[in-house]
């Protein structure tokens, strides 16, 4: 197969076990949710899908190749990653910092600059280019974050919670954006704490939701299953409600009630 | 991890590259230039342009009448007075290789040891590097001096007074001495002393004392404190480099190891100024000094 | 899904592209040329600096006095601002510089040993001394790496663990130097005082093939060192094999700086002061910083060298003491003027 496969991977860090058993497939062109409840172990799948958490058994190829025979440049061709929004001390260009992203190219420092340009384009921040990153807003750098990630031109691409520290318009225009990816043809795997976001990619039937939970896979069914709003009961151990409005689906925790 | 050891195993690779070539290059240079300076044609006319880069050799050279050949002295040459006239040139360790230079010496005479500036300096002039730590080596270097400043018999006559005055064996009595060491009154932490195996150590012998060390020391000549006591000399003579119209901080501070033989019988002195440190002709005066501040120790 | 969204595209580089991307990136060259054409106006001056050199003697101190001097002085410096550059990016942090992380105070240590057990055999031609100041900073850069990547140490922990190094290090070398006879410990006590002056290229000989292997194999991790900047796990995702980029940086730049030590003693402050004032200056892109530290460190260390040759007449101060009294406060006064 040509994109990701995790099969029954398992990972031990300090310790504990932060894997079990993890078996995951994703093809370009696929979208997947990763929800689970904090701790779940959903950015240490990411890592370990990248090769950088070692396995205790069990495996990770990428277009059936184990991931760590895979040099790192040639494996940054194979899957990009958008971690967690790290903090970046030293106040580069967006430009300099979206050019980076190239690395794994064989290319002059020019070269990388235009393609980085056109990958800020691409999400519309190009007018940012010149900015420093130190001074961006947090939606202005997750504009940039994701034109690094275009920029790197990977068919597979990570994502580790896209609207993280947002707020609620930017966080939809992140998950548009989302969209747009997974429609240009990568493959995404996106985690997220509000499944709700997810409408926003266009057609969201075609997505598939997995959860997590203490390293283990407990579902993987599509968006538009009409158990999803079961299964993430169970998996938050809350009680979710699913509402309708303007004919979507939104899933909603009950509201508190009253101790007697 | 593995491809980290193997960025160790390249960059050592890379060391052993650069080491091959900087050797390969350095055997090109390695044998200096010559200088620019005609020191040949001086030499043939038989007028040497010395320049002398220790205290010792620069006494030792006007000592045997050769002062007009002398162009330029260290910084530390203070002694004889004309000697100050002429122009500095840095210091043994760290020459002023362009003042040097500019002299046009035909030769540069410094002590000998691994701090000379062997290489560099040769490149400059004629180097002569004569060793000057024990007596053997002043009077064997004073020799040399004499023979190559064309003054052979006074530098022999100088060397043969030294001799006569210094290479004699201490009496049979002579009490335990030790010769410490001090820059100026300070605090007792440890001491810094004479080796019998040393200039000054003759002159101890030749004063009348027997160094409270017997054995031959290599490497700094400093000890603790308790190796202190357990040496326990007889008598302590400390010699300061700096002038101190007043002995008593000096003595007091001594004073308060009062387990030593030297302070419970109150045979402690203090000799003073930079004569005390000088290591070139003017040491005789110093075995006079020595010698009477020792009989009165003793008393 | 239009062609215009379609994404990865391979555009091609047009007139306009390449005028948005000097639009982004500009405003900073006029600078880095400046700095440039200043560093080598102060290499080209230097030697001319100082007592006039007429007479016979003048050639000779020009050509085997003040070049080679120059020559080594803007290689140490170079090497110096280089490696305290990508020190300063592969640990990310500031005040990482070969002197913080240990390198400069392992070098010292290899060279002192070879000083005093070696004696004089070590300053023959053969490169015994610059060959063992490496191997002291490879060992003790390389435990500090091995202890920056065991775990998730945090950087301050990095510099806590080079100063400890240091610490280390500094008291075993004088423990040798109190062991040392009197020569040795003369030749060790100058030499720790950081000194350029030479007579000959012999200097020039012997550095080069170390500082040239070193530059050249740090400019090239210039794409990788840029890309840690936006961080280091970020960096491992884009390609960026971090364990590799990390070792061969810390190994070449013990072998640079290890030489220089060894040639010229530990020459404190040019590996802090001239990254820190180049970024102030040009911005902290590591396609910029990195060969302006290289050119900037071998200007500055050239400049000082020169202050130390002409400030007392007749004599020379170490060139260490000028490093620290122009450097310093060159530093406050930039960080001064960013601030406000």
């Amino acid at each position: 197969m040509s994109g990701l496969l995790m099969d029954t991977a398992t990972a031990v860090l300090g310790g504990e076990k932060r894997l079990d058993a993890v078996s995951l497939s994703l093809e370009p062109g696929e979208l997947v949710v990763l929800l689970g409840p904090n701790g779940a172990g959903k950015t240490t799948l990411l890592r370990a899908a990248l090769g950088l958490v070692p396995l205790e058994s069990g495996s990770v190829s990428l277009d059936s190749r184990p991931v760590g025979t895979i040099n790192p440049r040639e494996r940054a061709g194979h899957v990009g990653w958008l971690p967690q929004q790290a903090s970046i001390d030293e106040p580069l260009t967006v430009l300099e910092l979206v050019a980076a992203a190239r690395y794994r190219f064989n290319e002059s420092f020019q070269q990388s600059a235009e393609l980085g340009m056109e990958a800020l384009k691409r999400v519309r921040a190009d007018g940012l280019a010149g900015r420093r990153i130190t001074e961006l807003s947090g939606g202005e750098r997750q504009r940039a974050a994701l034109a690094a990630l275009l920029a790197q031109d990977a068919p597979i691409v990570l994502l580790d919670e896209p609207a993280n520290h947002l707020d609620p318009s930017h966080q939809i225009d992140a998950y548009r954006l989302v969209g747009e990816l997974w429609r240009a043809g990568l493959g995404v795997l996106c985690v997220t704490h509000d499944v709700n976001l997810v409408a926003n990619v266009g057609n969201p039937e075609r997505v598939r939701v997995v959860g997590l939970e203490r390293g283990r896979l407990q579902f993987d069914v599509p968006y538009s299953s009409p158990e999803l709003p079961q299964r993430l009961s169970e998996l938050f151990a809350l009680e979710l409600l699913a509402l309708e409005a303007h004919g979507r689906r939104i899933i909603v925790p009950c509201p508190a009630q009253e101790h007697a | 991890m593995q491809s980290a050891r193997g960025s160790i195993g390249l960059v050592v690779g890379l060391a052993v590259l650069a080491a091959a070539i900087a050797y390969a290059l350095t055997v090109g240079f390695g044998h200096g230039t010559t200088a620019g300076t005609d020191g040949g044609q001086n030499r043939a006319v038989g007028r040497n342009r010395i320049v002398s880069l220790a205290p010792a050799l620069t006494e030792t050279l006007f000592a045997i009448g050769a002062a007009d050949q002398v162009v330029g002295v260290s910084d530390f040459c203070r002694y004889p007075p004309e000697a100050t006239k002429l122009p500095r040139v840095g210091s043994g360790i760290a020459p002023n290789y362009e003042a040097i230079t500019r002299l046009a010496p035909t030769l540069v005479v410094n002590e000998a040891n691994e701090a000379a500036k062997k290489h560099e300096l040769a490149s400059i002039s004629t180097t002569r590097l004569l060793p000057w730590l024990s007596l053997e080596e002043v009077l064997d270097s004073t020799r040399e001096l004499g023979k190559i400043a064309g003054r052979k018999e006074a530098g022999d006559a100088l060397a043969d007074k030294i001799a006569t005055r210094l290479q004699v064996p201490a009496p049979l009595d002579a009490p335990r001495v030790l010769l410490a060491l001090q820059v100026k009154p300070s605090k007792l932490d440890d001491v810094w002393f004479v080796r019998r195996n040393s200039l000054h150590g003759a002159v101890l012998r030749a004063s009348g004392g027997k160094n409270a060390l017997q054995e031959d020391v290599s490497g700094v000549p400093r000890m603790s404190l308790e190796r202190l006591v357990e040496v326990d000399p007889e008598m302590i003579i400390v010699l300061v480099r700096d002038r101190v119209p007043d002995a008593e901080p000096v003595l007091a501070e001594w004073r308060k190891l009062g387990t030593l033989q030297a302070v419970k019988n109150d045979r402690i002195g203090v000799l003073d100024g930079r004569e005390v440190f000088v290591n070139g002709p003017r040491i005789l005066d110093l075995v006079d000094r020595l010698a009477v501040e020792i009989r009165r120790l003793r008393q | 899904m239009d062609g215009e969204s379609s994404f990865p595209a391979r555009p091609k580089s047009t007139p306009e592209s390449s005028r948005a991307v000097a639009e982004a990136l500009g405003g900073r060259s006029g600078r880095s040329i400046g700095l440039c054409v200043a560093s080598a106006l102060v290499l080209a001056v230097s030697p001319l600096v100082g007592a006039n050199l007429d007479g016979p003697a003048g050639e000779f101190v020009l050509w085997q006095l003040r070049v080679p001097r120059v020559l080594v002085g803007a290689m140490v410096g170079g090497t110096l601002g280089l490696s305290g550059a990508v020190f300063q990016t592969i640990f990310s942090n500031g005040l990482a510089t070969p002197s913080t992380v240990g390198t400069t105070a392992g070098a010292t240590l290899g060279a002192l040993v070879a000083l005093t057990i070696g004696g004089g055999a070590v300053l023959t031609s053969l490169p015994v001394l610059p060959l063992a100041a490496f191997a002291g900073a490879l060992v003790v850069s390389l435990f500090v790496a091995a202890f920056a990547a065991s775990g998730r140490a945090r950087v301050n922990d990095i510099v806590l663990a080079g100063i400890a190094a240091s610490l280390a290090t500094t008291a075993i070398s004088t423990g040798i130097q109190y062991t040392a006879d009197q020569g040795a410990l003369f030749a060790a006590i100058q030499w720790s005082l950081g000194h350029l002056p030479q007579v000959g290229y012999r200097g020039v000989a012997l550095l080069a093939p170390f500082v040239v292997i070193c530059i050249g194999v740090l400019l090239t991790l210039t794409r990788a060192l840029q890309t840690i900047t936006g961080g280091e796990d970020l960096a491992r995702a884009q390609g960026v094999d971090v364990a590799r980029v990390r070792t061969l940086a810390l190994g070449v730049g013990a072998l640079g700086v290890g030489a220089c030590v060894a040639w010229c003693g530990p020459i404190a402050f040019v590996g802090l002061i001239v990254p820190h004032g180049v970024r102030l200056a040009v911005g902290v892109s590591r396609r910029v910083l990195l060969p302006l530290s290289l050119v900037g460190g071998a200007a500055f260390l050239v400049a000082c060298d020169t202050v130390a040759r002409i400030a007392l007449p007749g004599r020379e101060l170490p060139v260490g003491v000028v490093t620290a009294a122009l450097g310093a406060p060159a530093l406050i006064a930039l960080l001064a003027r960013r601030r406000r």
